[in-house]
């Protein structure tokens, strides 16, 4: 070879390399900068708790020890102020919005203020108020010593170098508590995406295998069926987004028949099952497709209908392929946030039902980036659980089919 | 005596073939008797515009091993799935004639095709049993027919599987599945599975072109057994297999029916010169 | 020959990926805000750009058409009509705010209730007057504007309930006491002391002792009043019976059309509608409206990134950096 041949042959193949380098470093980098900016947030309150914050109004009827004296566990932080007299201590924060806050970083478990009860009207009423770490403080009101009410807090403007030792010097009997609960939590979205998961795929999978087998099997090779054929593939390619819109006007009115109306779960899950049929229809058949004909074959030599061939042979045949082609779907509806956005809303719930509307996770996502203060933290953490999740389903489909494939050779 | 009207009745006693000649009736009722399985008569048979057999006429014999033999290409399995009608599964096959089985021509629109081939069984080229257990295997025609009982179905699978001389091999390993038995087993199994069904034919494509000679040697004198039992119709395209099992052969050529006859005829004293040099090896 | 280039090309490329990964882990610490991914607009979110020196091109941030707070900012500095075409549109006070915390180059203009620190940002002082809120009580810092809010008609409303509810809140943060120190808490600037205490407003309120956990009040409009309306409305939840909300801010233009314009029987109808301006006669009239007034004033602040020199504007100076009349920064003020 001569030189200048070597020198290309080399060049063409480190072009191959960082092109390879490139695609494996962004994709790196993308799972770099979820997990940095998510993963200290992914801990028990943030999965499974409310995303929503709950404001706290209670109230304090007991007589407090007043003479009563608590010591915090551990030495404080530099800027945690301690009132040793109630038993909490509380540093100035900011929260996810850019504001600040007090926040309650520790609580004795004899605190009187543990005490207290909800004073909101409806079902919570008269129920033990929580009082812990974690919590955000807006303001105590509290009784002096000659018998007025007094206010501190962050809502006077104060801090809580300003306002604990007031709280200290002259508080005789704490009267009221407003706090907040901080959300924060994927929980009602997670579930949201369970229920969108199972409502989708039961009406998407039995209606997209049973249109496979009618094209694999029992449509007779005319234009009709290529016809059909061909508006199946064309609807594969379809933007989501008019998905949404579709089903904001055509599937809208068959919700109502369930009972619901505007933007709800079982909307969004009539559209996704729409936009799944054709890649479910298509993978179906490709799976009936790779089940050698000769098992067929066989089938109906031994007096086998057609039917009875195709659901006692090719289809059990198929499965695997026909489970990795629900997978596909799954993680296609996991991902999914254009068609979702419009009929399925985008208020976050903490408690969805079928018949209202939730976010699913992808949308939270969406929520989350797309108001005044983009949540960066939250929505990478979200995306660490989209991600283990579609990871695991991955998984699933491979072991699956891994011990099914081992089961014939048991 | 015209030289035609002498070849058909020739063919009649198991000769050469005959011209074509209007007589349903007659067939019809030679079908009828005990010792023929099917008789043909005209068959022609159409992929599109090729025709793939010509006006083909004998009779098939019943409780014999029948062969099938001749070049690639000249009709013999076609006319195998014919007898069972697999060849409907084909969109443009077009089959014209009758072949009578019982008086009743199976051709006709009027006859159960699925019924048919339960008393018309077959086992292919390359085994095929189903990815499921040697029991569901061989139970299967039977579960579709709609029978339940697992003690009736216990039977059948043991018998079937005894009738194919597999049952000692696999008798502790019924639930095992059937891809994991040998090439010669899984023919076997595809036997007992026909066999299930108790057919009153089976047709056999090639059954031992994929398989070792130790395989083909039990699998040949498997059909010697069954012959007692069953009618065979076997398609070789080994002259010495034919040669070995058979009681008649038939000879096909580009889609006519050359020759057919007691095997021993055709292969010492073949009439037709194109026979004689097939089984010496000029061509094919 | 090729092996060695092979490796030596691989160790190249490892050592670039780990290095642009471990700059990638440490962009969200500095500053507690997050790298945005960049949008189509040009300025690059980089920490790494130098200080805005003397000849650096000022990159103009502006509100989308809808906001309220384009509007109150155009009107003082008198540049309506005249905007550079170069400037950056973003739709929200927050968006801009990231924005031009991020740009060393950027300047803007938010409401006084954002959080300055927080955001990267800067502000600058009007025509030598800092932007506080003693200064814009006192009449002497002039870039503000009132955030008023306006209801559906008494009659518009989906039930009784739903009506006394928001009668009830709108009571609490524009008359009562402890509403009126939860805006300025949270950045609008009021009279605390003129307040009622709420005790008394709630007797003409009843609907705030039962359980209202059914019923929602939905916000619509003004961006930049989100922070104190919905600081309002959580503190108010825990004393009506836990009563549900939603905001849903766009822009001021919305704020009115929601409520008694031609989306208020549509997908976003709302109870309430916010402006960060005062409702135009002609084309918002709310003489049908339950209740329509200003429960707070506002500043609007002209930001810089935290890193500018840059202190003080004149409204002339604005006027000239927003027509685009002065196009870098060595150019402020000449």
């Amino acid at each position: 070879m001569t030189r200048i041949r070597k020198i290309k042959d080399t060049v063409m193949q480190s072009f191959t390399w960082i092109a390879s380098g490139i695609s494996a470093w962004v994709l790196v980098a993308i799972l770099v900068f979820i997990f940095s900016n998510g993963w200290k947030l992914l801990d028990r309150s943030v999965l499974f708790g409310d995303y929503h914050a709950k404001n706290i109004v209670s109230g304090f009827s007991d007589e407090h020890d007043v003479n009563a004296t608590f010591t915090p566990p551990e030495p404080l932080e530099d800027d945690e102020v301690i009132s040793t007299r109630f038993g909490f201590a509380v540093r100035d924060e900011i929260d996810k919005e850019k504001n600040h806050v007090h926040t309650l970083t520790w609580v004795d478990d004899h605190s009187p203020l543990r005490n207290g009860k909800i004073t909101t009207a409806g079902p919570t009423q008269g129920k033990p108020a929580p009082f812990k770490a974690g919590m955000n403080i807006n303001k105590l009101i509290f009784i002096d010593s000659s018998g007025e009410e007094i206010t501190v807090g962050r809502l006077k403007q104060q801090s809580p170098q300003e306002w604990i030792p007031i709280l200290e010097r002259d508080a005789r009997q704490i009267t009221e508590f407003h706090g907040k609960e901080p959300g924060g939590g994927m929980r009602g979205s997670l579930v949201a995406t369970l229920m969108l998961i199972g409502l989708s795929l039961l009406f998407s999978v039995p209606i997209g295998i049973f249109a496979a087998i009618y094209l694999y099997a029992i449509a007779k090779q005319n234009r009709l069926t290529m016809f059909v054929r061909s508006s199946i593939e064309l609807l594969a390619g379809v933007p989501s987004i008019i998905f949404s819109m579709m089903g904001i006007t055509l599937i809208f009115p068959i919700i109502q028949l369930f009972g619901a109306s505007g933007q709800s779960i079982i909307l969004g899950s009539l559209t996704m099952a729409v936009l799944l049929l054709p890649v479910l229809i298509r993978q179906t058949e490709e799976a009936l497709r790779s089940v050698p004909s000769s098992y067929a074959q066989a089938s109906l030599a031994l007096g086998a209908t057609q039917t009875e061939t195709l659901f006692r042979v090719v289809l059990p045949s198929a499965r695997n392929g026909i489970f990795s082609a629900c997978l596909l779907a799954v993680s296609r509806i996991i991902g999914e946030s254009a068609a979702l956005i419009f009929t399925m809303g985008t208020a976050i719930q903490d408690s969805p039902s079928v018949g209202s509307g939730a976010t699913s996770l992808a949308v939270q996502i969406y929520v989350l980036m797309g108001g005044e203060n983009p949540n960066f933290e939250l929505a990478s953490a979200i995306s660490i659980v989209i991600l283990i999740l579609v990871l695991a389903l991955n998984l699933t489909v491979k072991v699956v089919s891994a011990l099914s494939d081992k089961k014939g050779k048991a | 005596m015209s030289a035609s009207k002498l070849k058909k009745i020739m063919n009649r006693a198991g000769g050469t073939k005959k011209e074509t000649m209007a007589s349903t009736s007659h067939s019809s009722e030679i079908s009828q008797r005990d010792h023929i399985a099917f008789a043909l008569e005209d068959v022609n048979l159409f992929y599109g515009d090729f025709q793939a057999l010509r006006d083909i006429t004998f009779d098939l014999p019943a409780h014999q091993v029948t062969a099938f033999i001749g070049p690639s290409g000249c009709g013999k399995s076609t006319l195998l799935r014919c007898f069972n009608r697999m060849n409907d599964l084909i969109d443009n096959c077009r089959i014209e004639g009758a072949i009578y089985r019982n008086g009743v021509n199976i051709n006709s629109d009027s006859v159960d095709v699925v019924d048919l081939r339960t008393h018309v069984g077959m086992v292919f080229q390359q085994p095929n049993p189903f990815p499921k257990s040697i029991y569901d295997n061989v139970a299967y025609g039977l579960v579709c027919q709609g029978v339940r009982s697992k003690k009736v179905l216990d039977e059948a699978v043991a018998s079937s599987l005894k009738k194919a001389a597999l049952w000692d091999e696999v008798k502790d390993h019924l639930r095992r599945d059937a891809t994991q038995l040998s090439g010669g087993q899984q023919q076997r199994l595809c036997i007992a599975r026909a066999i299930a069904l108790q057919p009153d034919v089976i047709l056999m494509d090639e059954p031992t072109s994929a398989l070792d000679p130790i395989a083909t040697a039990r699998i040949e004198d498997l059909i010697t057994q069954l012959k007692e039992e069953y009618t065979i119709v076997i398609v070789t395209h080994s002259m010495s297999q034919a040669a070995r099992i058979s009681d008649k052969t038939a000879f096909f050529l580009l889609g006519d029916l050359i020759e057919f006859g007691p095997t021993d005829d055709i292969f010492q004293n073949p009439r037709d010169t194109r026979t004689e040099d097939y089984i010496t090896g000029k061509f094919g | 020959m090729k092996k060695q280039l092979m490796t030596i090309l691989t160790v190249v490329m490892a050592l670039v990926m780990i290095f642009t990964l471990a700059a990638c882990e440490k962009k969200p610490d500095p500053n507690g805000s997050e790298p945005v991914v960049p949008d189509k607009t040009d300025p690059a979110p980089s920490k790494q750009d130098p200080p805005p020196v003397g000849d650096k091109t000022i990159h103009v941030y502006t509100r989308d058409s809808a906001s309220g707070t384009r509007e109150g900012f155009e009107a003082v500095i008198g540049f309506k009509g005249e905007l550079t075409e170069k400037a950056n549109e973003v739709s929200s006070n927050g968006t801009m705010a990231q924005q031009v915390g991020q740009d060393v180059n950027g300047i803007g203009y938010v409401s006084l209730v954002t959080n300055f620190a927080e955001n990267n940002l800067k502000p600058l002082s009007y025509e030598g007057v800092e932007a506080t809120e003693a200064n814009v009580i006192n009449g002497t810092y002039t870039l503000k504007r009132p955030f008023c809010f306006t209801t559906r008609a008494a009659d518009d409303y989906k039930s009784e309930e739903q009506k006394q509810i928001v009668a009830a809140f709108l009571a609490y943060m524009t008359d009562s006491k402890e509403g009126r120190e939860v805006v300025v808490a949270a950045g609008g600037i009021t009279d605390v002391e003129g307040g009622k205490p709420w005790n008394e407003i709630k007797k003409n309120h009843p609907i705030v002792d039962q359980d209202n956990s059914a019923l929602t009040i939905v916000c619509g409009g003004s961006t930049s009043v989100e922070k104190c309306v919905k600081a309002a409305l959580e503190s108010f939840q825990g004393i009506a019976g836990n009563v549900q909300f939603k905001l849903d801010q766009t822009g001021s233009g919305d704020g009115w059309a929601r409520v008694l314009g031609d989306e208020k029987d549509g997908p976003n109808a709302s109870d309430i509608g916010f402006a960060s301006r005062k409702f135009k006669e002609d084309k918002e009239p709310v003489g049908t409206a339950m209740r329509s007034e200003a429960f707070c004033q506002d500043a609007i602040v002209a930001v810089v990134h935290k890193d500018n020199p840059l202190s003080n504007v004149t409204k002339d100076d604005l006027y000239k950096i927003f027509t685009g009349a002065t196009a870098t920064w060595d150019e402020v003020g000449k």
